[in-house]
Order: structure tokens, then sequence, then C-alpha cells
């Protein structure tokens, strides 16, 4: 029998073991401790100025031949103005549709003639247009991207194409459990500023191409951008090749970005969005928290991964991991210029909806009371944040990304630096007590999206005022 | 400007030098270990592939492989607690995988941790602990990913039906990984210490230590930590060698659904194609590249950008060790059917056998694939994965070269004949999704 097994394992890696001994007593078992640590140095940023006034920052990764190159500008969909819910992501989305003498398809070809990309987009409170390039081809992909982001064309053959996988593109948005959710959370948690008036099939049909023109030109204008490169290139490399195709420009007017209205619950309330049919219900329970900027941020980060930021979290190994209720369970705070969102979502099996739910309160519940955050949990919950946060300056996105981050939100220029130190010096205490009055106290707003005939029932059960909704934020059932 | 880019397409003719430098060797217990230094970041990734995937599976026992995968974050003898709890608390990047070839298991860690990374794979490897209440709550983890990922998620099921059709009963590949709700319940103990006695055996195993690390210090942990771990009793099935076409598809089959949450109709069409690093499985990714890469590509630029009949179309070779596949998919644009779209690919596709493909068109293809290879080097988790997959899917660890090679050696002859061999076929699944016919607009 073992003759044969050695016969058919891969032959040349194999020697004949014919009497394998049983684990020797003496190998120790036992969990072994650390080694000695590898030093860590964070990378180094550069910065120059282009003659028009625009920034550029370099950070510097030579691990591969590749360059990004990203303009990044102080606007997006917080632009959007009633009846043209769209126009700031269309826009963005249109740039490479034909610019300078290139139609869409001559851009498309000559950049896959690079193997470059040149991509553009815009978020809530952001947009740019981003190189990725070759370092051997980074100056044709320069003039391409140039181009895209100072002479767009906007045509209008292309706008009909668009507008119409745009209308599909809703459609499919309005059948996923995830966007789903956040069609209505958005509207319940920014009201009737910004978020909450989705893009809608009307908007869309509503925007012109010479309504593009003039949200571009008011908005990608260089005082109101930045550039950030990363990747095997350096300051004096690049800085010639941006003034060269930039720095002419005229820096133009800022636009600015209007104030975002962000609505607080008063009182935690479950709202129903009916997916019949659905496996699986999606709940996401909700509410405003401090932002970076705020003294409270670090232990409420420290606090927030002991609770449900992680997957050894409380909210994952009791919904997870205990119940088997679902695949996974998180908790997390994500930032724009409104604010700090605080955020815990999983999604479901259907017939344990409720008790999941209740799971969810409970843990709520619990860390207020008879089970505060432990010293052992928080500690964990720092050693996971400081260990972990050298892997992340890996790769050129991460590292752009991050330069995109501390610009957009106004962070201190030696952010990365805080980072450790900030996580450091949260105490038990600081991360009980703040996670405690920030989230676990505090009233939410929760949604669910899933079968409501068969779940409706039980939430309700639950005791929080229910009201039932449709995508287009209209009550269907006040409970 | 025309005359600049066309230039550039140009592919040198020997690639660039990308190897990821390594080692190899081989423990007595059949444990082959395969290191590659890189001080780039103070992280070392823990790579351990098990030569197991969803094909090994038996009838009645669909998604066991996977399943089995969640048993292995469950504890073992000297490290009975959840597989995260200690890698965690040190910042690590854990996570493990299944697919229809083959099991994964990963963690990046501060490289000061590499011990605690290969106690804990060693522990794993050898000392499972497997009882009822874990096998209990990982089966409806399992059931709960099938949900979220499959049921529950607009088009989700559509890979399941795709398989099954194309696949014939009995071929390793005819259910997919994820399994059946039925056969996941079915899964017992017994099943489970079978397939640990198996398959979780260090001689069908490698183990690849990559990143900031001391090979001579790593040596010592992994002799201390797996060297006594024994081989497995049980023979290890001779591996199937992948054979093209070893199956025979011969007519079309057309299969029409309507689901419940689909935003709008769909349509896959697919074709049994060469097995991974097959002759013609190059040729094939370069006919996918002008097809359907970018505004100016045959397929999409007609189907989209040109008669603009579809939203999106995609065309891609699923490249797999014993057998591959090659899809089409497209979603049609507001007022065209799924229907159309095929009739439009068929005869884009017939004329495309008539004239072949231009040199540019295989060159521009060349550089695409070269400049993937260069990004797919990005982070050390992803050179350490490639070094287990060469090794385990191209017998051999140092393969990167050579697979680019197989890129830049295609001709417009070799990439038409790749095409003829595969799509020519009457043999295929057409896959229509749609919403019920009530809801339709």
């Amino acid at each position: 029998m073992i003759f044969l097994s050695l016969m058919l394992a891969c032959p040349k890696q194999v020697e004949p073991v014919v009497e394998m001994a049983p684990p020797a007593p003496t190998v120790d078992r036992s969990k072994p401790g650390p080694l000695e640590s590898s030093n860590f140095t964070l990378p180094v940023i550069q910065t120059g100025t282009l003659s028009n006034g625009m920034k550029v920052v370099v950070v510097e990764n030579h691990e591969l031949p590749v360059v990004q190159v990203r303009a990044v500008f102080n606007t997006g969909s917080w632009t959007d103005k009633a009846k043209h819910e769209g126009l700031a992501s269309v826009s963005m989305d249109m740039l490479n549709e034909g610019a300078g003498d290139r139609d869409g398809k001559q851009i498309s070809a000559d950049l896959k003639a690079l193997a470059s990309s040149v991509s553009s987009n815009a978020s809530s409170d952001s947009a740019t247009v981003r190189a990725d390039s070759l370092k051997k081809n980074l100056e044709p992909t320069l003039d391409i991207w140039a181009e895209v982001l100072l002479e767009p064309t906007f045509p209008k053959s292309e706008w009909t194409r668009i507008q119409n996988q745009r209308i599909l593109d809703l459609e499919s948005a309005r059948t996923n459990p995830d966007s789903m959710a956040w069609i209505v959370t958005d509207r319940l948690i920014y009201g009737s500023t910004y978020e909450g008036r989705t893009t809608t099939e009307a908007s869309l049909k509503a925007i012109s191409t010479k309504d593009m023109k003039a949200w571009y030109q008011t908005h990608l204008v260089p005082s109101n951008g930045t550039l950030l490169v990363g990747g095997d290139i350096t300051l004096a490399e690049i800085q010639p090749l941006l003034e060269a195709r930039l720095g002419s420009v005229a820096p133009g007017k800022a636009a600015v970005l209007p104030e975002i209205e962000t609505i607080q619950p008063t009182e935690t309330t479950i709202y129903l969005v009916d997916k019949p049919g659905a496996a699986q219900s999606m709940v996401k329970a909700v509410r405003f928290v401090p932002a970076r900027d705020q003294p409270e941020y670090w232990d409420l980060m420290v606090g927030n991964s002991a609770w449900g930021g992680m997957f050894m979290a409380r909210l994952n190994m009791n919904l997870r991991e205990d119940k088997g209720y679902t695949y996974g369970a998180r908790s997390g705070i994500y930032n724009n210029q409104a604010g700090a969102l605080w955020v815990a979502s999983s999604s479901v099996q259907s017939e344990v909806t409720a008790p999941a739910m209740s799971e969810l309160f409970a843990e709520l519940a619990q860390v207020q009371a008879e089970r505060p955050l432990t010293v052992d949990e928080v500690e964990y919950a720092k050693s996971n944040r400081v260990l972990g946060y050298p892997g992340s300056f890996e790769t050129v996105d991460y590292l752009v990304g991050s330069r995109s981050t501390v610009w957009r939100y106004g962070l201190p220029e030696n952010w990365e630096e805080m980072y450790i130190p900030g996580v450091q010096g949260v105490t038990p205490e600081k991360a009980q007590s703040t996670f405690v009055e920030q989230v676990a106290s505090q009233p939410l707003v929760v949604t669910v999206v899933g079968d409501l005939a068969s779940i409706k029932a039980p939430i309700v059960a639950l005791g929080y005022p229910v009201v039932v909704l449709d995508l287009d934020g209209n009550v269907v059932e006040d409970n | 400007m025309l005359a600049l880019a066309m230039m550039l397409a140009t592919p040198a003719a020997q690639a660039q030098d990308l190897s990821i430098p390594y080692e190899t060797y081989t423990l007595d217990n059949g444990l082959k270990v395969i290191f590659s230094e890189d001080h780039s970041v103070p992280v070392v990734q823990v790579n351990v592939w098990y030569h197991v995937g969803s094909k090994d599976e038996v009838e009645g026992r669909t998604g066991f492989a996977h399943l089995f995968e969640h048993l292995m974050f469950q504890g073992s003898e000297n490290n009975d607690q959840d597989y995260f709890g200690n890698l965690q608390e040190v910042g690590a990047r854990v996570n493990g995988t299944t697919n229809g070839d083959r099991t994964n298991y990963f963690e990046g860690v501060p490289s000061a941790y590499l011990p605690l990374a290969l106690w804990g794979e060693a522990d794993r490897m050898g000392f499972l602990v497997i009882d009822q209440e874990r096998l209990d709550n990982q089966k409806e983890v399992v059931r709960n990913e099938r949900r979220q990922r499959y049921e529950n998620r607009p088009f989700g099921t559509s890979w399941v039906t795709l398989q099954d059709k194309l696949f014939p009963v009995g071929h390793p590949y005819h259910h997919t990984t994820i399994g059946s709700h039925e056969d996941l319940d079915a899964a017992t103990l017994d099943d489970v210490q079978g397939f640990y006695d198996q398959w979780y055996v260090p001689n069908n195993a490698v183990l690849v230590v990559a990143g900031d690390f001391d090979p001579a210090t790593a040596k010592g942990l992994i002799e201390q930590y797996f060297g006594t771990i024994p081989a497995g009793e049980t023979p290890l099935p001779e591996r199937v060698v992948p054979d093209t076409n070893n199956f025979e598809m011969t007519e079309e089959v057309v299969v029409r659904q309507e689901e419940q949450g689909v935003p709008y109709a769909q349509v896959w069409m697919a074709w049994p194609s060469p097995a991974l690093y097959e002759s013609g499985d190059a040729d094939l990714d370069l006919l996918s590249s002008l097809l359907t890469d970018g505004k100016d590509s045959r397929l999409y630029g007609k189907l989209v950008i040109e008669d603009q009949i579809a939203k999106s179309i995609s065309a891609y070779q699923v490249s797999r060790y014993l057998d591959g596949m090659y899809v089409i998919q497209a979603v049609p644009a507001e007022g065209h059917t799924t229907d159309e779209i095929v009739a439009a690919t068929d005869a884009l596709l017939a004329e495309f056998m008539e004239e072949g493909p231009t040199e540019t068109e295989v060159s521009v293809g060349k550089v695409q694939y070269e400049a993937q290879f260069i990004y797919g080097l990005s982070t050390v988790s992803a050179k350490a994965d490639r070094l287990n997959s060469y090794n385990f899917l191209a017998g051999d660890p140092g393969y990167l070269q050579n697979d680019l090679q197989r890129y830049l050696d295609s001709t417009p002859e070799s990439v038409l004949q790749a095409a003829k061999d595969t799509l020519a076929s009457p043999g295929r699944v057409v896959l229509h999704i749609s919403p019920p016919a009530e809801a339709a607009q």
C-alpha cells in the first residue's frame, strides 16, 4: 500500500520512505513567539508645483516598471442639481469618448496599442482622471491622458449610447440587494439635499452634452485639483512631462462643493424593502459618527474594530461562527466630505432575519452593560491595526490612493505617520466609552431588503417602529 | 499619432525578464517547499496548495472540497480556536479558496511572525480537530455563502447551469465548486475524516514561502513543524492528464431560463475549449482580446459601439487543468433581444473565420498580455500564488517566462486555427436568462 502510494505521487520529488515514524513527541508544538522585526520605513513623499500653481505629489516605488498618474478634483456628484442627478458622473464617463482630434474608438485603440489605460470617474465628493502605463510608454500615454483631461469633445452620438447603458445600469442596481439597501438608506440619511436624490431614467434623459461641457468647465479646472503620481518614477522625471502638458492651462476659479445635510435618526427605526423570493435578507444599520478630523476618531476606530470591524470581532463571531446565520457580518466607518458613516452590514438567511437582527441589537445592548469591550479585545484590535499597517504599502495603487485620501479630505500631510501612534494611543477605556457613546447607545437607521412575505411579521415583533418603503422612497406601509 | 501607436505595438520577440526567483526542496514526507525572497515590504507570505478541488468530489457530495476548506479554519489540536484568531492579532491577511482544481490557503504576516504562520499551517495539515458541532455550523455558513453569492445575486446561478450543460454527467467539471444544498447537508463526519486522510497529506501539498524572510531560518521551522507529519497512507489517485477535447459535444444545447429578480436579459454562449497551457489556450486569449477588448475590437466595436444592439459583450477563455470553456457573454441594449445578439455574433464569427486576424490585431493582443504579466506581479502574495499555480498546473514553478512566451509565439494563423477548432464546432451551450415574461417591459 505504501509502495503504491509512492509510485503515484510525483516520483521525482519523493524519496522512498518505507517506515514513517509517528510524530516525534519531542516536537514543540506550542504557539511560537515572533522573530526579530524587520524595519519599516514609510515611503518618501515628494512635492512639486507647476507654473499654473497645480501641485504634484510623487511617491516612488520601483518594484515594477509601471507608473500611475491621477488628476483629482474637489468635485463630484454632490454638485448635481435637481432634475440633473447623475451629471457629474456621466460627464466624467464621457471624457474618453472623444478628445482633441481623436474619437472614442481612436482613444481606445491608441491606448490598447500602448497597453495603457486612461479612466475617469466621479464619486460623491471627488472626480479623477487616471492613467496607468508601463514606464516605457509613459509619454504617449500622458499625451492621451492630457487630451482627455483638457480637450474632451462630449460627442452627442456617444452620449445616446452611454445614456442607454446607464439606464440599464439603474435597473441592475434596483435588483442587487446591496445597492437596493443603499438607495433607500442614502435617501434617509442625506435627506433632500444630495445623495438621496439618486439618478433616475428621467434625470439621465434630461442631461445634454451641453450640460456636461458646462459642468466640466466649471469643475475640472487646475485650481480645483491636484496631481498624484506613483511608481517607477521620480519627481525630477515627471515634473517636466506634466509641466509641458498642463503647466500653461489657466488655473481657473475653483468651484466649491455644496454643504451636505446629514440626518441623524432620533429613534431606531427599521425600514423594509421588498425583494420577493429572496434567499437572504440584506441588513444594514447606520448612523453618522465623528470623522477623521475629530478627537474621538482613533478611539472609535479601535472600538469598532473590536466590536465588528474584523472576522474575529463580536458581530461576525456571533452571527457566522456561532449561529451560522450568514457568510459574514462586519461593521466599518466610511468617510466622505459630509462626515463619517458607521455601517453594520450582513446578508442573512431569510428564515432567520429577525433572530439575526435581534442578535445585532443584543450585541449593541450588551457592550453597554454586562459585556463591555475587554482589555484583551481592545489590545487585540490595536495589534491587528498596527502590525497590519506596513503591509498596505506594497502597491502603487495604495500609495497613490492614500495621497488622494489625504488631499481630498484635508487630512494632515503626515497622515500615514500619525496612524500607528494614533492607534497605539487608544486606551481600552476610551475605545469602550467612545463606541458606546457614538454608536451602541444611539438610535440607528436600519434597512432590510428581503422577502417581506416571510420576514416581515417576525421583524415587526422585535418592537421597533417599522416602515415599508419602495425603492423610490414612497412609504408603502407605516407600522 | 496612429503611426506611433502601431510602432509601439510591436512586442519584443523575446519577453523581457519577468522571472520570479525561487528555490525548491522536498521533505522526507513528500512536502514540496518553494522559497522566494523579496524584501520590498516587511511581510512574508505563506501559501499552501493542496492538490484537491471540486473535480475530485464523489457523487452525492458536491461542494465538499469547499466545505472542507471552511473546516480547516475551525481549529487544530495545538491551535484549537478559529484559525483567524492568532493571525488577525498580528495584522495578517488570511484566507483560503477552493476551485475545481485545487484548494489554497494563505497568510501574509509581518516578517517576525513567520513561525506563527508555519506553525498554524502545519498544525491543521497534521492535527485538524474534526467534530460534529463545527461541521454543522460550517454547513450553515457555506449554505449561506451559496445563498449570498449565487442565489441572491442577479444571474448568480448562470455558471451552475453552464457547467451542468457543457460538461457531461460524470465529467469532473459537470458541477460547480459551491455544490448543492442537498449534498452539503448530507456531508458526515466520516466524509470529513476520509477526505482529510486522503488529500490533506504532505505529499499532496506544496508550501510556498515568499517575501521578507531568511531561508535558513524558514528551513529549520519547516522541518520542525512539518517534518514529522506522516505522508498519506491512502494512495493518491493518479492525476488525470489533460487531453484536448477529451469529450465531444456535437450538438447545440439551448437553455432559456426565466428568473425572478434579474434586471434584464443576458446571454452566454459557451464552447468546450483546450485546457490550461494546451495548444490553442493562449491563442484563444488573444482571440478574446481582438474580439471584445476596446471600442475598436471586432465584436464589441460592432455590437456595442456601431450597431448598438448590445449594452455589453465580452469574450473570454476559462482555462482549467482538465478542460477549458470559451465564453461570450452579452447584455442586449434596450429594445433588442438575446437572439439578435446570438445571430449577430455568429455572423461576425463566420466572417472572422474567413478572414482571420490581422498581424496588428495579434501583435496588439500580445502587448496587452505582456503588460498583464507585469501588473500581475505587483504583490508578493500574487507571486507566491503564481509559483504554486505553475508548480501544480504546469509542473514547473519557474514557468512564468514560458507562459508569456506562449503568447509571444502566437501568429495570426495559430489564432485563427484555435478559433476554428473551438468556435466552429456546432457543440455549444447557449444560455438565455431573462426576467419572467409578465414582468418584461
